[in-house]
């Protein structure tokens, strides 16, 4: 009885719609972590490399790699506040980037914006108009 | 049981693909606002603007530029001081029996030139004394 309300809760129209939006949205963001990865020049053969705008103030550089065999991979998080950016990898402690770091920071993510409008919004504007 | 093909739910989606896709593009901006309004903050910019390399003022109208408007307005004043003191000094040589050394004639202030860039009434008032003094 319970599954068979659960069942019935996932096929609400409002629950189909949600299903939709949270599908189309995952889709689109790694679509954008995709275009972010290439951003930075080529990316040599078995990198996987992702670059991307997790919310307003947090962008994401994630890499993964092999090492002898077995899978690495580092997560950097840049952290955006109103007067500072912090950036923490791997889950260690924040700590302020350089200005070196800043301005390159700033030269990606404008450059991410326009290959994202480009490469992932245009094509999707272009079929629907 | 709902019926998942009717068409409101159809355009429901629809209208909510949209919104997913503008919202999304919104987060972007905002996100690269954010970056760089941290990074100018944190001065790492400021260095780098000089004054040579940016021509700032060209960008701002000139309605939009108090210092330009200052500028004007001074401008303006140093003009009609120096009508004053032209008029004066025609004035002076008027009283001397001077006259133009080319039309041999007596200098005259141009009133007109004069009394259409001044506006305060103690100018206008000096100046058409100094007109009345100069013209026959």
């Amino acid at each position: 009885m319970i599954n068979h309300i659960f069942k019935l809760a996932e096929t609400t129209p409002q629950r189909v719609i949600d299903n939709r939006r949270q599908k189309l949205r995952k889709s689109i963001l790694r679509h954008e972590a995709e275009v972010g990865g290439k951003i930075f020049g080529p990316i040599p053969k078995g990198v996987n490399r992702q670059f991307f705008c997790l919310d307003p103030f947090t962008w994401i550089w994630y890499e993964e790699w092999d090492k002898l065999g077995k899978r690495k991979s580092q997560m950097t998080k840049y952290t955006v506040g109103t007067k500072s950016i912090v950036k923490s990898q791997d889950g260690q402690s924040d700590k302020m980037i350089s200005a070196e770091e800043a301005k390159r920071l700033v030269d990606a993510v404008k450059t991410y914006q326009s290959r994202v409008e480009l490469e992932v919004y245009r094509p999707i504007l272009d079929v629907v108009q | 049981m709902a019926n998942l093909t009717d068409p409101a739910i159809d355009q429901a989606l629809k209208v909510d693909s949209w919104k997913v896709i503008h919202d999304l593009r919104v987060r972007n901006s905002k996100a690269v606002d954010y970056v760089q309004r941290a990074v100018e903050a944190m001065g790492i910019f400021e260095e780098e603007i000089k004054p040579d390399s940016v021509n700032i003022k060209s960008k701002v109208p000139e309605n939009l530029d108090s210092n330009n408007n200052e500028k004007s307005e001074l401008s303006d004043i140093e003009e009609i001081k120096a009508k004053i003191v032209n008029a004066k000094k025609l004035s002076d040589q008027k009283e001397a029996g001077q006259t133009d050394p080319v039309s041999k004639k007596y200098y005259k202030v141009n009133a007109d030139d004069i009394m259409d860039t001044i506006d305060p009434d103690d100018a206008r008032a000096k100046i058409m004394s100094l007109y009345e003094r100069v013209n026959v």
